[in-house]
């Protein structure tokens, strides 16, 4: 039996959710169950081990936070679903590289309830759609165990990422799934996402915390 | 969608559910993880003091207070949470 705890900790700040993810990781072992955290957080750039801060474009009042997921910066705020995969990847058989493409697809099929096709690129991850940029993925592994995970834009203020190069790329178009469906809310668009990614990873048991 | 459409089965928390354990995250102050545990220890009087861990976040900002509990029923888990967060000090309750 593969079992999942999946937690709905609704908005909050950045810092605080970094620090019980790395606590989190840092204290489990091979009896700790896996937990999918949803949440959407307060308004916040974040930049990765190695982002560089030519990416930053203009001064805002949104803070940057430095963390310790692979990447460049990106953006985050209220509207935009984010889901902390802390998976311990050994024992459910998959490497860092599958887990990327599993949730690029549990964001696809998501994206797809709502008649919208988007895509995964092999040399840039995140999910797609037109070109521009609906989804943004940044892992960390450590003791063979997943954190940080995806942001999938729904319903958001998106401006923000005209002040920095999103993941680093130069141009790059973001838009959010409001742009193509009518009245998305994060609320729903969790409930779906989790269904594809519990789906995806093989839980078998799925213990839910609201 | 519904909740019961995830293809997993899906189960809730049984009460009570002994050793449940929380992750309480703050800002770190001199009386931080003193007052966590005193406000705990009030709602929760089993709270077994020797288990307590804390640890400080990777730049000294925060601190997570890791203890267990026996949890009573989801009543007595949002009683503690809003205790928590009520005071200002505790950011996140995991």
């Amino acid at each position: 039996m593969t079992q999942l705890r999946v937690r709905y900790l609704g908005l909050q700040p950045y810092e605080p959710s970094l620090q019980a993810m790395q606590d989190f990781t840092d204290s489990r072992d091979a009896e700790t169950v896996d937990e999918i955290w949803l949440l959407q957080h307060e308004p916040v750039f974040t930049q990765g081990q190695a982002g560089k801060d030519e990416h930053l474009l203009q001064q805002t009042h949104i803070p940057i936070i430095k963390t310790d997921r692979g990447g460049q910066v990106t953006y985050h705020g209220p509207g935009q679903l984010i889901a902390y995969m802390l998976i311990d990847l050994k024992r459910l058989g998959i490497g860092v590289r599958q887990l990327v493409t599993l949730m690029e697809e549990a964001i696809i099929d998501t994206l797809a309830q709502w008649q919208v096709t988007a895509y995964g690129k092999p040399d840039a991850p995140g999910v797609y759609v037109d070109k521009a940029k609906i989804a943004s993925l940044g892992l960390r592994v450590r003791k063979g165990c997943s954190f940080h995970g995806l942001a999938l834009n729904v319903d958001m203020d998106l401006e923000p990422f005209l002040t920095i190069n999103p993941c680093g790329y130069a141009g790059l178009d973001m838009v959010q799934l409001a742009d193509f469906a009518d009245q998305p809310t994060v609320a729903t668009v969790s409930e779906q996402l989790l269904h594809h990614l519990t789906k995806k990873l093989g839980y078998t048991k799925v213990e839910i915390e609201a | 969608m519904a909740a019961s459409q995830t293809p997993a089965d899906e189960v809730k928390i049984v009460f009570p559910c002994d050793n449940y354990s929380l992750r309480i995250v703050g800002r770190k102050t001199d009386d931080y993880s003193a007052w966590v545990i005193a406000c705990v220890k009030g709602l929760a009087p089993d709270l077994q003091l020797e288990k307590v861990q804390v640890v400080d976040s990777r730049n000294g900002s925060f601190q997570s207070v890791r203890l267990a509990i026996c949890a009573q029923s989801e009543e007595h888990l949002r009683t503690i949470h809003k205790a928590l967060m009520a005071s200002g000090k505790v950011q996140m309750v995991i």
